[in-house]
């Protein structure tokens, strides 16, 4: 039994959003978000290396980042990667069967994956979100690097999963710390050198010239690493700031809402799901879209949205920031 | 366009820490306030009373199996949960939504423990209220109410093993549109003379006893229907009327106190929503100031003062 | 074994610092917990309020020391696959969820099927079946759904526990509460509410009491413990229920007060009639 709505309640909804002035069921404006909950950090997962909570009405997500070492083998690229994973407490969809529940937790982690894993497009002047990340994780280049492992649960749905989902990814990577490590190397006492340098250069028939500062193109052949801090000191993974958010526009010919609750899910089904990236300059990157629900679009009225969306996007992340900000430097 | 709460974490109640075992025997049996129960705890130790709803003996004692009130009439306890889905009595006004047509009935969802039962029989038919049932008819049944309709109705009967059986047989029962529903625990709706409200501010409210609420626009006396032509294009339509901006905003309002009632556990009726709309207007509140925490304490705070 | 740390140290005190006997700090809530107010009782702000099957009837959420859970309760509701519906009792689903960054033994991810999930599901089900009225609800079902937050041992108390204070707030009938408590053996010392570490290292049981008969509803072993030892740790466990027992009761009492009151608000004599306060005088 999904909740279905009457044709006149469906009618009442879009009638009324196409009024003038334009009116919604609990009264907010048409780009109007309802009151978002954050929280950070040890409330949320102390286990985990950084998470977060947020809460929007009725929809509510928590996301979790947990590191661990991996080898990299030299197939990989050499830095460290992402792998995310989304899953749906059956409480948030107690009406739908474990397959139809199935379905979306496929689709919910296919859109985190493809976004946060894409390494498309990035160059050395505007580097993607990940490639700075990806620095960040590095411990031993080409040897060992973090894996992180990102993970949400969909509490509950009370509309605009996408969104919540995002900010909630983004809140948990924002007050990730990866700890700060020191390559390290074991070396027979036999053999004159010492353990614990950088950039020592171990070349068995160079030995006479551990002293040097000369630095080969040799990758060091540091076969380990210790952890400079504690677990949960360390350093924010660069680029958090450029982590991608996303905007959902439910969308009717003449006018658009922001963050539906589900009854106007359903009375507005066609929506557009735009996931955004801004640089530190301001400039906006399209990390994704997708395009819902039955319907279809002049492509003039989609330039607009575009457009649209990208102010509603950077405001999302000004606030959405200053709120972690005050929670975590 | 974007705002956040105050609140900086989980609204905990202080953490109890537990001293811990000292091997003494404790007594099972805790201090009960007057009238309040929990499930397994004693509420008389007699059998000299009836046992009602919310009861059960257990050898010579009478214990309560859900959280609640203490209700004594006479010789009859029985305990009234202070929260739990709705229990139909005959003669209830409910609001209630199709989710299955099935044939010669539809099944609805009452917000009771199982789906309720609207036959084809209950219904009125298009061409007067005496015309009989043909099997074309039964044929057609979504032309009159199809899976999502919300309707108006009254619980007539129970089956046997305790789902209701609807009726819409009067003129005021029946399809609703016009309007946005809300839904509230049904305990906060108070059994009135009558569930139909016309409110001061031009708004019509109907008070399912189930927890259901519909909030419309204004019907005019004169303009519900009449005996004679039961016209089925204008009872069974799905189209809305034209209404305007006031009370479009009018039915927000409504709705956005209807939750805050909800929210504060404050009992519902139309007195409570006439007096709430006035105390918004009056302090000139913006539509979607209501949504604010403040504003809905702000609320429930002026209505007990006033109650007193 | 320098780094180990020792379960019971000789002045009698645990790894966590506790005494042998010692509860952990509990902390229950009943009801949605979104709202910072301390007069909110029913948060219908943030489940929606329109036709939505899913804010669930009952909620609550336990903290035994680290260990968290949250159990919700969706119905007595229709059946939802007709077969599932029996013709003269209510069906009882129970699931089992444990988010991915809970910690415990593991960290990897426990799907739909994962055997410790479906057997927590089995002894929370098998559990509650003979304490709920289920005749009073024939052909519905109750949906028990319980997500285990956090991890540090006690993963069944606290769920049993969860549960029972979900079904309470949903008002579903029930012949009485269970309260479930995990207790074991450090050589001849019995420990109770054993965190992770704790129950890697000593036999433990769990058991669940019923507080008003005293009867045993729930017992989960999955030690070896000595036969000559099990009665000493399970009655011991059984007088310790009945300090969980006080908690849930005085939050319950609490909560049903403060509803009772919100409603007196707007109504001043619900809850309190004469009748009922005489009648309290007489027994």
């Amino acid at each position: 039994m999904a909740t279905i709505l009457s044709k006149a309640e469906k009618s009442y909804i879009v009638t009324s959003l196409t009024s003038s002035p334009p009116l919604r069921q609990d009264g907010r404006a048409p780009h109007d978000y309802r009151i978002i909950s954050v929280i950070t950090g040890d409330e949320v997962a102390p286990l985990a290396n950084g998470s977060a909570k947020i809460r929007v009405g009725g929809t509510e997500v928590v996301s979790a980042v947990r590191l661990e070492v991996e080898d990299l083998t030299s197939t990989d690229a050499h830095k460290g990667r992402i792998r995310c994973n989304v899953t749906c407490s059956p409480a948030a969809y107690p009406h739908l069967n474990g397959n139809q529940q199935d379905d979306i937790q496929s689709d919910l982690t296919s859109i985190l994956q493809a976004t946060f894993t894409s390494n498309d497009g990035s160059t050395s002047t505007t580097p993607t979100f990940l490639h700075q990340m990806s620095e960040t994780l590095t411990i031993l280049p080409g040897r060992k690097a973090w894996l992180l492992n990102l993970d949400a649960v969909v509490l509950s749905d009370g509309g605009n999963v996408y969104d919540v989902l995002f900010m909630a990814c983004r809140a948990a990577l924002w007050n990730t710390r990866v700890p700060k490590t020191r390559a390290v190397e074991y070396r027979d006492p036999t053999q004159k050198g010492v353990a614990g340098e950088k950039t020592i250069n171990n070349d068995v028939e160079m030995t006479d010239l551990w002293k040097s500062s000369v630095q080969t193109k040799k990758a060091t052949k540091a076969a380990d690493f210790e952890l400079e801090d504690y677990w949960d000191h360390g350093e924010p993974l660069a680029g958090r700031a450029r982590c991608p958010i996303a905007i959902t526009l439910n969308l009717l010919p003449t006018v658009h809402i922001l963050d539906a609750t589900r009854t106007e899910e359903q009375a507005v089904p066609l929506k557009l799901v735009i996931i955004y990236s801004f640089s530190q300059d301001g400039d906006a990157c399209f990390a994704g879209m997708r395009m819902l629900g039955p319907g279809d679009l002049p492509l003039e009225y989609l330039k607009g949205l575009l457009g649209e969306g990208e102010k509603y996007a950077k405001n999302l992340i000004l606030s959405l920031d200053s709120q972690l900000k005050t929670q975590w430097s | 366009m974007f705002r956040f709460t105050s609140s900086t974490g989980k609204a905990r109640s202080n953490p109890v820490y537990v001293q811990g075992f000292d091997n003494k025997d404790m007594d099972w049996d805790a201090e009960t306030n007057a009238g309040i129960t929990a499930p397994g705890e004693t509420i008389v130790s007699s059998l000299e009373f009836m046992r009602g709803h919310g009861t059960f003996p257990d050898g010579d004692e009478v214990a309560a199996t859900v959280a609640g009130t203490l209700q004594r009439v006479n010789k009859l306890i029985s305990v009234k949960p202070i929260r739990s889905r709705y229990t139909p009595e005959i003669g209830d006004l409910v609001v209630a939504r199709i989710v299955e047509v099935q044939p010669r009935r539809w099944k609805v969802d009452a917000n009771g423990r199982q789906d309720a039962v609207l036959m084809l029989s209950s219904v009125n038919l298009p061409g007067g209220i005496q015309r009989r049932k043909l099997e074309s008819d039964e044929l057609q049944m979504r032309t009159f109410f199809e899976e999502g309709d919300l309707l108006v109705a009254e619980v007539q009967a129970f089956f046997a093993d305790g789902a209701m059986s609807l009726h819409t047989r009067s003129l005021r029962y029946g399809k609703l549109r016009n309007g946005q529903m809300i839904t509230v625990p049904p305990i906060l709706i108070k059994r009135l003379k009558s569930h139909f409200c016309a409110l001061t501010c031009g708004v019509d409210v109907i008070l399912g006893i189930n927890g259901y609420i519909w909030v419309s626009k204004h019907v005019k006396e004169n303009q519900q229907v009449g005996e004679e032509g039961f016209d089925a294009e204008s009872v069974y339509s799905n189209k809305n009327d034209y209404i305007d901006a006031t009370t479009r905003m009018a039915i927000v309002r409504v709705s956005n106190i209807i939750k805050i009632m909800a929210r504060y556990y404050y009992p519902i009726s139309d007195i409570v929503l006439n007096q709430a709309y006035d105390w918004i207007v009056e302090n000139d509140y913006e539509l979607k100031d209501l949504l604010n925490e403040d504003i809905g304490e702000a609320l429930i705070a002026a209505m007990s003062t006033t109650y007193q | 074994m320098g780094s180990r740390v020792e379960i019971l140290n000789p002045g009698g005190y645990r790894s966590d610092g506790r005494k042998q006997y010692e509860l952990r700090s509990m902390d229950i809530t009943l009801g949605s917990t979104s709202s910072s107010s301390s007069t909110v009782v029913h948060d219908l702000q943030n489940a929606m309020a329109h036709p939505h099957p899913t804010a669930p009837d009952g909620r609550a959420h336990i903290a035994h020391g680290l260990t968290e859970a949250t159990a919700q309760v969706f119905g007595p509701r229709e059946a939802q696959m007709r077969r599932d519906a029996i013709h003269d009792r209510a069906n009882i689903n129970v699931q089992v969820v444990m988010l991915p960054f809970s910690g415990g033994a593991s960290s990897r991810r426990r799907g739909r099927g994962d055997k410790r999930l479906l057997e927590l599901a089995a002894a929370i089900k098998s559990t509650f079946e003979p304490v709920i009225q289920t005749g009073l609800y024939p052909r519905s079902q109750i949906d028990i759904i319980v997500e285990i937050h956090q991890q540090d041992g006690g993963v069944l108390q606290a769920a049993i526990n969860a549960a029972t204070l979900a079904l309470v707030d949903a008002g579903v009938a029930l012949y009485d509460q269970v309260v479930a408590v995990s207790a074991g053996l450090h050589s001849t010392a019995v420990l109770l509410d054993l965190t992770h570490y704790e129950e890697n290292d000593c036999p433990h049981l769990t058991v669940g009491v019923m507080p008003r008969s005293g009867k045993v509803t729930l017992l989960n072993m999955e030690s070896r413990l000595h036969v000559s030892r099990f009665e000493h740790v399970f009655s011991v466990a059984c007088e310790a229920a009945k300090i969980i027992k006080g908690e849930m009761g005085n939050t319950i009492g609490q909560r049903t007060e403060s509803l009772v009151s919100a409603m007196a608000q707007g109504e001043p004599t619900y809850g309190r009639t004469a009748a009922a306060d005489d009648m309290m005088d007489e027994i």
